[in-house]
């Protein structure tokens, strides 16, 4: 037989999925002796792709393409239209426009056509192709800040931690209904209004929407910011209305109704509600409180007020740097799997990471001392097996690592049998220490677990003074965020023994056995700050421990660092 | 600045997508479904569905199309997009210790690779010739392509339908393949289809 009928076999094999590891062994030394079979094999390669394309693509076909693509664009379209539209200034024509039409049918486009696109798409790509791929995004996170509103809805538009009593927290971007109570029971949550006042409650609060452009607090605290155009936005509690008479303040209702009012910005004026009720003149009765005032203003049968110093640190202008959300590619069963990419606010801004452009980390070091599973992902894994914890996957990763119930205080012991339970990860390229979240981790986590995530430590690689371990208690996106997605189906690896190093961890035997509960993604940012780092320091790697402080342990399904802000 | 024309029903779809029409991006992924995939279908690695990449890469400029210039060609800036989704698999998949050892031959898979720098709009006029010539094709030949691509039979059964052994079945779809890239390149060549 000549080469040719040789390749024949060879390259017919492989495409239908029949080369033994000799054929391709063979193929490859074929291909490398003569760049013709190369180009050969490349454009039967694209025929044969292109054939089960055509023969097996009908309409009814690209019909179900299409639909599982609507599918899966993001779920919060709320948000998504909401964060386009304070970016993109509408075209004037566009209001011109007709409604929504009947949907328009494929058309066939002309070769013609085609080779006019091509000439032009040369120039196009030149423009096109410019830098414009896995690169941080910052977003405006729909906070209007003195730009126009769209909406004419009352929204949660951010949130973070937090807990309802009874219920779940709404979605971001979700409407807040009207005179409905809610009960906030900790955490924080930014609720923006029409007129574009926006208001920051944080937990323990009651309140409720009274209107578009007033909001009822029963108890707790918030941070209103009216910008220009909003003003007469007003919070109403037990004893007071507090008028926005320019652009922030702050308002704090006690238990017993007591009603704190700090002016941080331009005025307000303050209203005792009793006498708005009674009369029509009610601006004979307000008490107008200027920029660095504040003023308690008591109930329990007469309106009251008493001096209280001012503290401009109560104002809260915004929520705290964390994990905001995450998207991610749907697995078979629908579930998520593969990360497409992280929001993170760092510094106050919301800036989203494509999962290219974050920094992977490798597993460098793991020891357990007692046998459980420790691997998750498909039924059968990479070769090294520790690569799980590398990819974009959130059902793949080294779980169950062991741990110490207190943090390390000195170096970690990464060899031998005395070495540390744990593990330790090094990053592809050092992490610079900057605003806000410098890592992130992903985590397992299902209902018999705590639903604020595993608790773990974090602690360096190299100890230094002023350097010290860090204990995550609590993720961004705990069972309870309605942003922490739920998992496409895995299967967990048991060992047989204790894997108490990395190659063991390679080559134990393991019997995967397929997850048949729900299983969510939560997510923790991790401030290299809170480990002592200073700004703009540099690590390298970090050591992850389990608290040991229930039988539940934090299972790391993506751990990877933030790339420095350009 | 880029202020090329683009479809005018594709400007209307995703001016009304930013709006708040969103449903509205149905327009632009019926526009564009089929050049995208079959694009995709040529490049992508053995083992790769296209379709994912595919979907990944609508779902990707849907996410990010505030960052789109409304006015500029939107076909280019999809398939940069999905370049990058492509480039992004490749890249998971180069992480796969052992992909190419069991999967692909790193030099073909290089040829895809240079190939992908091609203008993507050949493989739509591609697949409009592949069609044709498949009409071409004798009835006793097109039929191994429909058992073959469109009814996915195993060659076993092929063999056992057509009358013949399995490896004069592989000979057959080898001839088949051969003949239909000879023909699709023959268009190419005389109705000036490549760019």
């Amino acid at each position: 037989m000549n080469h040719q009928d040789r390749f024949a076999e060879l390259w017919t094999d492989y495409l239908e999925g029949e080369l033994d590891e000799r054929g391709l062994e063979e193929l490859h030394e074929l291909l490398s002796a003569d760049d013709c079979y190369v180009q050969r094999a490349a454009d039967l390669l694209q025929t044969h792709r292109l054939l089960g394309l055509v023969m097996a693509d009908s309409l009814p076909q690209q019909d179900a393409f299409v639909r599982q693509t609507l599918a899966q664009l993001p779920e919060n379209q709320d948000e998504f239209v909401s964060q386009v539209m304070s970016q993109v200034s509408v075209n004037p024509d566009a209001s011109g426009l007709p409604r929504k039409k009947g949907r328009r049918e494929r058309s066939a486009i002309s070769p013609t056509a085609w080779l006019v696109a091509a000439l032009i798409l040369v120039a196009v790509m030149t423009f096109v192709f410019r830098p414009m791929g896995p690169t941080p995004v910052a977003i405006d996170d729909s906070r209007p800040r003195g730009t126009a509103v769209v909406d004419d809805q009352v929204r949660l538009v951010s949130s973070a931690h937090a807990k309802f009593f009874g219920e779940l927290s709404p979605p971001v971007g979700s409407v807040l209904a009207p005179r409905r109570e809610y009960v906030l029971m900790s955490g924080l949550i930014e609720v923006l209004f029409p007129t574009g006042a926006s208001a920051i409650l944080e937990g323990p609060a009651v309140f409720h929407v009274s209107s578009d452009e007033s909001l009822a607090l029963d108890v707790g605290r918030c941070s209103v910011h009216a910008p220009e155009g909003a003003e007469g936005f007003h919070i109403e509690t037990p004893v007071t209305r507090v008028v926005d008479r320019g652009t922030r303040f702050s308002v704090n209702v006690g238990e017993m109704s007591e009603t704190e009012v700090q002016v941080i910005e331009g005025a307000a004026d303050i209203y005792d509600v009793q006498r708005v009720a009674d009369s029509h003149a009610a601006d004979d009765t307000a008490e107008r409180l200027v920029d660095g005032e504040a003023k308690r203003f008591l109930g329990a049968g007469a309106f009251a007020t008493e001096n209280v110093p001012f503290e401009a640190s109560v104002y809260r202008s915004e929520l705290p740097d964390r994990v905001v959300s995450y998207e991610t590619i749907l697995g078979p069963e629908g579930g998520a799997e593969h990360l497409t990419s992280v929001t993170v606010q760092r510094g106050g801004k919301a800036i989203r990471f494509p999962v290219d452009s974050l920094i992977a980390a490798q597993l460098t070091w793991f020891r357990a001392t007692v046998t459980r599973p420790f691997l998750c992902g498909g039924e059968t894994l990479p070769s090294p097996r520790h690569e799980t914890l590398r990819d974009d996957s959130l059902i793949t990763g080294v779980i169950n690592p062991d741990g110490s119930v207190e943090p390390l205080t000195t170096d970690p012991i990464m060899e031998g049998k005395a070495g540390t339970p744990g593990m330790a990860i090094r990053f592809d390229q050092p992490i610079v220490n900057g605003p806000g979240a410098d890592v992130i981790i992903f985590d397992l986590q299902t209902f018999g677990n705590p639903p604020d995530g595993d608790a773990f430590h974090v602690s360096p690689l190299k100890f230094r003074d002023g350097l010290k371990s860090y204990t995550v208690r609590k993720y961004d996106l705990t069972m309870e965020s309605p942003e922490a997605k739920v998992l496409t189906n895995f299967h967990v690896h048991f060992f047989a023994e204790n894997a108490s190093s990395l190659a063991e961890l390679n080559s134990l035997k393991i019997l995967p056995q397929q997850q048949s509960i729900q299983f969510r993604g939560l997510a923790v940012g991790i401030d290299l700050t809170d480990l002592g780092y200073a700004n703009g320091e540099i690590i390298e790697g970090l050591f992850i421990q389990d608290a040991l402080d229930d039988g539940h342990y934090v299972d790391p399904v993506f751990i990877a660092g933030l790339p420095e802000e350009e | 600045m880029n202020s090329l024309p683009n479809d005018p029903n594709v400007t209307k779809a995703l001016q009304r997508v930013l709006r708040g029409e969103t449903a509205e991006f149905e327009v632009v992924l019926r526009r564009y479904e089929r050049a995208l995939r079959g694009w995709l279908a040529a490049h992508v690695p053995m083992g790769v569905d296209a379709d994912e990449i595919a979907q990944r890469s609508f779902v990707a400029a849907f996410s990010r199309l505030q960052e789109f210039e409304i006015g500029t060609d939107f076909g280019a800036w999809l398939f940069t997009i999905a370049r990058y989704q492509l480039m992004t698999e490749k890249t998971r998949l180069r992480r796969i210790a052992d992909y190419h050892a069991r999967y692909g031959p790193e030099l073909l898979q290089r040829e895809l690779d240079r190939r992908c720098s091609e203008s993507p709009e050949v493989w739509t006029t591609k697949l409009e010739y592949l069609e044709q010539c498949l009409e071409s094709l004798g009835d006793h030949l097109r039929r191994f392509v429909t058992w073959r691509y469109d009814e996915e039979i195993p060659l076993q059964e092929i063999a056992a339908r057509s009358g013949r052994s399995v490896p004069a079945v592989k000979k057959q779809l080898w001839k088949i393949r051969g003949k239909l890239q000879e023909c699709i390149d023959a268009r190419l060549a005389t109705e000036g289809g490549a760019s």
